[in-house]
C-alpha cells in the first residue's frame, strides 16, 4: 500500500489543530474546486486535499492515520497487523489507504460483523441543449453517466413543453443503492439553442418584424413563419416601432396542452438608398406631413438646455 | 433504458414537494431542513393542516447546490442557509435576464453605430 502525506497535502504540520486543518482546507478548495480554478490539474489536486482532509477533521481516523508515523509520500508500507483483524481479516492488497481509514472509521471490523447501513445511489446531474422545436414536441436524448461498471449511455424522454433553464428529476434512475438502498435520482438541466428566427421568454416566442414605413403607417398583411408554419399576420395602420402583435395560442407547448404566444416586436427599417421617383414622392411627404416625431420632447425639454 | 415523459418531476415554481421528499431530494434530514425554515431560507407554501409541510419544487436545484458546497467546503448549516438564499437570487436574476434579453431586438439587426456629424441649432 502506498503512504499518502496528508498533512503535506494540506500544508499544515502535523501538530495542526482541527482549526488550523480547516482553515488549510478550505482555502485549496477554494483555490483547486475545478468550478473555479482553470488549472488543467485542478480536479485531481482537489480530490487529494478533499481526501486528506476527510482523514484529519474525524479525530478517530487522523489518529489512526497518525499512527503509521512521519513517511515520504508515495512509500510502499504495510498497515499495521491490528488493521487487518479491525478490517475483518480481508487483505489490503487492492485497497486505497482512503477506504482502508474509512472502513477502520466506520466501526473498526464493521463490514464483518454485518453493520451495513442501506445508502442511497448516487444521483447523476447533467445539462442537455434542445433545439426549439425538441423542446415544443419533446425527444429523446442520449445521456452518458459515470457508472461503478463504467460509462453508461441512457436514453431518456424529455416531455413537450420545457423551457430555457428549466429542471427536472427523473426519480430513482441514478446510480444503484447499496445494501438495500434506493437508487439515486438523475436531475436535468435544460438549455435552449438559439434559433435563427425565435427568441423564448418561458413558453412565449418572440421574433422581429421589419416593416416598411408606409405598411407601418398605413397597416399591412404580411407573412410571418410560426412553430407550425407561415401564417398571415394583420399590422393594424399606425404600428410604432417596438410595438408587440400577438399571435395568441402560437408559442412554445407548455406541458399542459396550451401553448404560450408568439410576439412580433415591430421595427421600421428605412430604405438605405433611394430611386429619383422615391425621393420625390418622400420630399412631397415632408413637404404635406405635419407629424412632429418629436413633438413630446419639445414640450418636456427644460428651458435653456 | 427507455423512460416515459411522465415520469418526469418538474422542479419548477408550480409544483410542490412534500418536506420529506425534499429532505431525501436533497441529501438532508427533515430536521436539517426545519433548522432552514427556522432561519427564514425555506418558506412553507399554506396548505392543509394535517399534511407534511410543502415547498415550491424550484427550491430543488438552489437547495442542492448549497448541499453540495455544504459538501466541499465544509460548511455548517446556516451558512448553506444564506448560500440557498443568494443562489435563489442568482436563479432568479438569471431568468428575468434571460427574459429581458429575449425582448431586446437581435442584435443582427441594430445598426452600426458610429460618429455622428451635428452642429449648434442657431451657430
Amino acid at each position: 500500500m502506498k503512504y499518502k502525506d496528508y498533512y503535506a497535502a494540506l500544508g499544515v504540520p502535523r501538530d495542526a489543530d482541527a482549526e488550523a486543518v480547516k482553515k488549510a482546507y478550505r482555502k485549496l478548495a477554494r483555490q483547486h474546486h475545478p468550478d473555479v480554478s482553470r488549472e488543467p490539474d485542478a480536479e485531481a489536486r482537489f480530490k487529494e486535499v478533499a481526501e486528506a482532509y476527510a482523514t484529519l477533521k474525524d479525530p478517530e481516523k487522523r489518529a489512526a492515520y497518525d499512527a503509521l508515523g512521519s513517511r515520504r509520500g508515495g512509500e510502499e508500507f504495510h498497515p499495521p497487523p491490528q488493521w487487518q483483524h479491525d478490517f475483518g481479516g480481508e487483505g489490503f492488497a487492492d485497497l486505497d489507504l482512503a477506504d482502508l481509514l474509512d472502513a477502520l472509521a466506520r466501526g473498526r471490523g464493521g463490514r464483518s460483523r454485518g453493520h451495513t447501513v442501506p445508502l442511497r445511489g448516487r444521483d447523476y446531474e447533467t445539462a442537455v441543449r434542445l433545439s426549439l422545436e425538441d423542446a415544443h414536441r419533446g425527444t429523446t436524448v442520449h445521456l452518458d453517466v459515470a457508472h461503478e461498471d463504467g460509462t453508461r449511455t441512457l436514453a431518456v424522454t424529455v416531455p413537450p413543453g420545457v423551457t430555457d433553464g428549466q429542471r427536472l428529476r427523473l426519480r430513482g434512475r441514478g446510480g444503484p443503492g447499496h445494501h438495500g438502498g434506493p437508487a439515486g435520482d438523475i436531475y436535468l438541466h435544460i438549455t435552449l439553442a438559439p434559433h435563427p428566427v425565435f427568441r423564448t421568454d418561458g413558453h412565449d416566442l418572440l421574433f422581429d418584424l421589419a416593416l416598411a414605413p408606409w405598411e407601418a403607417t398605413l397597416g399591412a398583411e404580411v407573412e410571418v413563419q410560426t412553430l407550425d408554419g407561415p401564417v398571415v399576420l394583420t399590422v393594424p395602420a399606425g404600428t410604432q416601432s417596438g410595438r408587440k402583435l400577438r399571435l395568441r395560442g402560437r408559442g412554445l407547448a407548455n406541458g399542459h396542452g396550451g401553448r404560450g404566444d408568439l410576439y412580433a416586436i415591430v421595427r421600421v427599417d428605412v430604405p438605405a438608398s433611394l430611386t429619383a421617383r422615391e425621393r420625390e414622392l418622400f420630399e412631397a411627404l415632408r413637404g404635406e406631413s405635419r407629424f412632429d416625431p418629436r413633438a413630446t420632447l419639445a414640450k418636456e425639454a427644460p428651458h435653456g438646455h | 433504458m427507455a423512460t416515459e415523459a411522465t415520469d418526469w418531476t418538474w422542479l419548477d415554481p408550480q409544483r410542490r414537494v412534500a418536506q420529506p421528499e425534499l429532505a431525501v431530494m436533497c441529501r438532508l434530514d427533515v430536521v436539517e431542513i426545519d433548522e432552514l425554515v427556522e432561519y427564514g431560507a425555506l418558506v412553507p407554501l399554506a396548505g392543509e393542516g394535517s399534511e407534511a409541510r410543502q415547498f415550491a419544487a424550484s427550491c430543488v436545484a438552489p437547495l442542492r447546490e448549497a448541499v453540495r458546497m455544504r459538501g466541499t467546503y465544509d460548511l455548517d448549516l446556516f451558512t448553506v442557509s444564506l448560500l440557498f438564499g443568494y443562489l435563489q437570487r442568482i436563479a432568479l436574476l438569471e431568468q428575468q435576464l434571460r427574459s429581458l434579453q429575449a425582448h431586446l431586438p437581435h442584435p443582427g439587426h441594430l445598426p452600426r453605430e458610429g460618429p455622428t456629424p451635428w452642429r449648434e441649432p442657431h451657430a
